[in-house]
C-alpha cells in the first residue's frame, strides 16, 4: 500500500533554492532511504511532510488523500512521526516521564500504565529500555531509543529517521537496523535520512538519491551500485583518501604520560613524527576532556603532557600555539569562528599577533587572508563576507587553512569531517594526510570509525575516561573495536 | 511560528526612530499628568534651539560621552559594565584630593582617570578567574563607592561653615577646591573637557577598528570560546577594556567637579553613568551615534528638568524617558533582528 505520495514539492528559502519539484513516495512494509549531500534538501523534505515546514508549491497524499495544509499536530494524528538529529528530551527525566511528555493527554494515563506500554513495546521491537532510567545516565544509542518509543507509543505508521547512526556505536547501530527491519515486518513505512552509503545496503528496499534540491533518481537497492550511488549523489567520481605510508623517523612529538582529570583516568599516549595516531569512542567518553588539556583548555590535575621533550602541562593556548600546536576544534561553529567577524579576521585570529606593533596590521591580514583562501579553496573570494556566512565545508576550510598554514608540529583534530559533505570530507582528509606528509604528528578524534581505519597508523580506543587499547593496522576490526568502545 | 536571525543589520537609523517611538508614549505618560504633549516638546525643543538650552545640553553630553564611550568599548566585549557611576564618583573624589594638594588641575585629571581605571579591574579579575557575573561585581562596587562617598562627604570631608567667627555644621558638603578648569563666558562649558569627550568618542572608533586590542575585543564579544582557543587572554582584554572604560569614567567625574560643580555634594552622582549605558547602547562605536545619541539624551536631561520646573512634575518623570527609550530600542533590536515565520 501506499502511505506517502509528495508530488513537486517546492521549498525556498530566500535565494536558497532547498527543494526543487521534488517527488517521493513511500510504501508500507518498505525502508526507502533518503540519500544525499547536506544540504540537499533532504531533511527539509522530511520535515515538510511531517508539517514543520510549509512548502510553498507541490501536494502531499498520505494513504492516497490529499492532506492539503499540513502542521506539525495534523501530521502526527496521520501517523507520521520523525525522529530528529538532535535529540528533544529532558535529560532530568526518566524515560517515561520523557513519554508523559511527548504522547497527549488521552492517551496518557497513569505512570505505571506509561511504564508498561513502554516495556511492551520496547519488546515488540527488540529496545528494551528501562522506564524508570534518567535520560541523562542513557547512552546515546539508548536516547534514540526513547525518540522512537515516542513515535511507535504514538502508533505512528510513518517513520522518519534524520541520520540515525552519527551518534551510535557498530553495535547501536545493528541493533538499531535489526529495530528498523521489525517496523518494517509490521507494515510500517520507514524513511531514513542519510549520508552514508553502506547503511543502504544494510537495511533500505528503495533509494532516492537528491542533489542540491533535487532528485537524481529513485531505484531498489539491489539494482544499483555503491559507485553508482556515490556518482549520483556528488554529481562526480572522488579519490578515496588513504593513510600514507607509515612515517621513517621516529621522533615523539606529543606524550601524555598518567593523566587524571575530570573524566579522564590515568591516559597515557605518544604521537610521532608524521604519524597518524587515531583515537576512537564514543562520544561523551573523555575525548573532548582530552583534547582540551593538551591544548590548554584545561586545567590538569595530574599527569604530565610533553611537547618534544618540554613539559607543556598547563601552559596558555597562546604559548602552546607558539610551540607548533594546531587545533581543529570539534564544534567548528561555536568554538573555531567568530562569525560576525570577517573572513579574513577569522584567519588572522592567531597570527595578528605576528603582523604590526600596538596596531593591527589591516592590509596584511587581508593580503595574507586572500591567499589563504586560493590555496585552502575557501569560496566565496572575498575576504570581508563576514565568517557566518560560509557553508559548513567553507568554514571547516577557512579553520584549516588558519591552523595548517603555521607549519605545526602538531595537530589535533576533533570531528573535523562531522557533518561536512561528502567532497569537504575528502578535502579535509586529504589536508589532514599531507599535513602528516610534511612530518606534523596529528591526533586524530572521530566517531567515525571508518574514517578512522582508513586513515591512522595507529588507533588508541578510548572508553569511560581510559584508554582501552592501542591497536595496529592488521587488528583494525569494526566489531573488536566496537566492544572495547562499549567496554 | 519560529524566530529566525535574520542577516540585516540595524543602523542608527533604526534606533533614533524607535527612540522617537519612545519620546511619543513617554508624552502620552505626561499627558496623564496635565501637561500639554507639545509643551512636553517645546521643552524638549528648546534644549536645542536657545543659547542657554544647548549650553546645558553640552554640559550633560560631556560626562555622558565621555561615560557611553568606554562602555560602548566594554559593550563591544559584551563586557556588561554597569558600574561606571562608581568610576565616575571615585575619579571626582580623586580629583578632589589631587587638586587640594597640588592645585595642578592636570593632576587632577590624571588621577581621576587613574582611579576610575583601578576601580575598574577587579571585575575583570572575578570574572575572568572566578567566574563572576560582571554585572553584579561591577553594580556591587558602585554601591560600595557611592556610600563611601556619602560617608566622606558627611563627615571627614566636610566642610564647616563659619558665620562670622563661629562655625556650624550646615548642608553636607566639601570645602570649594582651590583651582578649576576655565569654561567659555557666559556658560558652564569647559572646553577642555568638550575637547577631552569628543576625542574620546574617536579614540574609541579607533582603539576598535585599527589596534590589536580592539581585534581581541571584537573576537571576545563575538565567540569567547574561538577567542581562547586562538591564545587570546579573557584577563588582559577585558581589563585593559575596563581600564579605558574606567578610566573616561573617572575622567568625566573630574571634570563636573573641576569644571561646574567646583565642590562635592550628596547629590554629585546623579546618575550619567547609568544614562550613558542607555546612550553607549544607542551609538554603538561609531563616534558619530555616539555624539548623536549623547545630545540627544543631554537634551533629554535638559528638556526634563525644565518641565519639572515649569509643570512642577515630580523628579523621577525624567527617569521615564530614559527607561522607555531604553525598552523600546532592545525591542526595535529584537523587532528588527529576528522575523517571525
Amino acid at each position: 500500500m501506499e502511505l506517502v505520495r509528495m508530488e513537486g514539492i517546492v521549498k525556498r528559502f530566500g535565494s536558497i533554492t532547498a527543494d526543487d519539484h521534488v517527488d517521493f513516495d513511500l510504501m508500507s512494509g518498505e525502508i526507502h532511504a533518503l540519500l544525499g549531500e547536506n544540504g540537499a534538501g533532504k531533511t527539509t523534505l522530511m520535515r515538510i511532510l511531517a508539517g514543520e515546514i510549509s512548502p510553498d508549491e507541490g501536494k502531499i497524499l498520505i494513504r492516497g488523500r490529499e492532506v492539503g495544509m499540513l502542521n506539525p499536530k495534523k501530521a502526527m494524528d496521520l501517523g507520521v512521526g520523525i525522529v530528529h538529529q538532535h535529540f528533544m528530551l529532558v535529560e532530568g527525566f526518566t524515560v517515561a516521564e520523557n513519554l508523559i511528555l511527548a504522547l497527549e493527554e488521552s492517551l496518557v494515563g497513569s505512570l505505571r500504565e506509561v511504564s508498561s506500554r513502554i516495556v511492551e513495546v520496547s519488546r515488540a521491537y527488540g529496545m528494551n529500555l528501562n522506564p524508570n532510567a534518567v535520560v541523562a545516565d542513557l547512552s546515546m544509542g539508548e536516547r534514540q531509543k526513547v525518540e522512537l518509543l515516542k513515535v511507535l507509543c504514538r502508533d505512528s505508521e510513518i517513520l522518519i529517521l534524520d541520520e540515525p547512526t552519527t551518534v551510535l556505536t557498530p553495535d547501536e547501530r545493528r541493533n538499531l537496523f535489526s529495530t528498523l527491519l521489525r517496523m518494517k515486518e509490521r507494515g510500517k513505512g520507514v524513511v531514513l535520512i542519510t549520508h552514508r552509503l553502506e547503511e543502504i545496503f544494510q537495511v533500505a528496499d528503495r533509494v532516492t538519491v537528491l542533489r542540491r534540491g533535487r532528485v537524481v533518481d529513485t531505484r531498489f537497492v539491489d539494482e544499483v551500485s555503491p559507485s553508482e550511488l556515490a556518482v549520483m549523489m556528488i554529481g562526480r567520481d572522488l579519490p578515496r583518501v588513504v593513510r600514507p605510508d607509515p612515517p621513517s623517523s621516529n621522533g615523539v612529538v606529543l606524550k601524555v604520560e598518567n593523566l587524571s582529570s575530570g573524566r579522564l583516568r590515568n591516559v597515557s599516549l605518544e604521537v610521532r613524527r608524521g604519524e597518524i595516531l587515531g583515537l576512537a569512542g564514543i562520544s561523551g567518553n573523555g575525548q573532548k576532556e582530552l583534547v582540551e588539556s593538551i591544548v590548554g583548555l584545561r586545567k590538569v590535575s595530574k599527569g604530565k603532557i610533553y611537547l618534544e621533550g618540554v613539559d607543556v602541562t598547563n601552559m596558555t593556548p597562546r604559548r602552546l600555539y607558539d610551540m607548533g600546536v594546531a587545533y581543529i576544534p570539534e564544534d567548528r561553529v561555536g568554538e573555531g569562528i567568530v562569525p560576525d567577524m570577517s573572513i579574513a579576521e577569522n584567519l588572522a585570529l592567531k597570527f595578528y599577533r605576528r603582523m604590526g606593533s600596538l596596531l593591527l596590521d589591516r592590509r596584511g591580514i587581508v593580503e595574507m587572508a586572500s591567499r589563504l583562501m586560493e590555496s585552502f579553496d575557501i569560496k566565496p573570494k572575498s575576504p570581508l563576507l563576514p565568517a557566518g556566512n560560509l557553508s559548513g565545508g567553507n568554514v571547516q576550510r577557512m579553520v584549516c587553512a588558519r591552523e595548517l598554514s603555521t607549519e605545526p608540529k602538531l595537530l589535533i583534530a576533533h570531528n573535523p569531517t562531522r557533518g561536512l559533505d561528502i567532497a569537504a570530507t575528502s578535502q579535509v582528509r586529504e589536508m589532514i594526510v599531507e599535513q602528516s606528509k610534511k612530518g606534523t604528528a596529528i591526533f586524530f578524534v572521530s566517531e567515525d570509525l571508518d574514517e578512522l581505519m582508513n586513515l591512522s597508523h595507529r588507533l588508541a580506543v578510548m572508553s569511560s575516561g581510559e584508554i582501552v587499547g592501542v591497536l595496529n593496522p592488521r587488528e583494525y576490526d569494526p566489531e573488536r573495536i566496537g566492544k572495547m568502545m562499549a567496554s | 511560528m519560529r524566530l529566525e536571525r535574520s542577516k540585516r543589520r540595524n543602523g542608527v537609523l533604526t534606533r533614533l526612530i524607535f527612540s522617537f517611538l519612545a519620546v511619543l508614549v513617554a508624552s502620552m505618560i505626561y499627558m496623564l499628568q496635565g501637561v500639554d504633549p507639545l509643551d512636553v516638546f517645546s521643552a524638549l525643543i528648546s534644549a536645542f534651539t536657545t543659547k542657554v538650552g544647548f549650553s546645558e545640553l553640552l554640559v550633560r553630553m560631556i560626562p555622558l560621552l565621555l561615560i557611553s564611550s568606554g562602555l560602548a568599548l566594554c559593550f563591544r566585549m559584551k563586557f556588561w559594565n554597569i558600574g561606571a557611576e562608581g568610576q565616575y564618583i571615585v575619579g571626582a573624589m580623586a580629583a578632589f584630593l589631587a587638586v587640594e594638594s597640588t592645585r595642578q588641575p592636570i593632576v587632577a585629571l590624571l588621577s581621576a582617570f587613574a582611579a576610575g581605571a583601578v576601580l575598574a579591574v577587579p571585575p575583570a579579575l572575578m570574572k575572568s578567574r572566578l567566574g563572576v557575573n560582571e554585572v553584579l561585581s561591577t553594580l556591587m562596587i558602585y554601591y560600595v563607592v557611592y556610600w563611601v562617598f556619602q560617608y566622606l562627604i558627611h563627615g571627614p570631608w566636610k566642610a564647616r561653615e563659619k558665620v562670622g567667627e563661629v562655625s556650624y555644621g550646615g548642608f553636607a558638603h566639601t570645602s570649594i577646591i582651590p583651582a578649576e578648569l576655565g569654561t567659555v563666558p557666559g556658560t558652564r562649558i569647559s572646553p577642555v573637557m568638550l575637547f577631552l569627550a569628543l576625542s574620546s568618542a574617536v579614540l574609541i572608533y579607533f582603539v576598535m577598528e585599527r589596534t590589536k586590542l580592539g581585534f581581541e575585543i571584537k573576537a571576545f564579544g563575538g565567540n569567547p570560546k574561538a577567542a581562547e582557543i586562538s591564545g587570546m587572554s579573557y584577563f588582559r582584554t577585558a581589563a585593559l577594556t575596563m581600564m579605558i572604560s574606567g578610566g573616561l569614567a573617572g575622567l568625566a567625574g573630574a571634570g563636573d567637579l573641576l569644571a561646574i560643580q567646583h565642590r562635592l555634594i550628596p547629590e554629585f552622582p546623579c546618575g550619567y553613568g547609568f544614562t550613558g549605558i542607555i546612550t553607549a547602547w544607542l551609538g554603538g562605536t561609531s563616534p558619530l551615534g555616539l555624539i548623536a545619541a549623547n545630545m540627544f539624551f543631554g537634551g533629554l536631561l535638559v528638556g526634563g528638568e525644565e518641565m519639572m520646573i515649569v509643570y512642577s512634575l515630580p523628579f523621577g518623570a525624567i527617569n521615564v524617558f530614559n527607561g522607555l527609550i531604553l525598552m523600546f530600542v532592545a525591542a526595535g533590536e529584537f523587532l528588527t533582528r529576528y522575523r517571525a515565520r
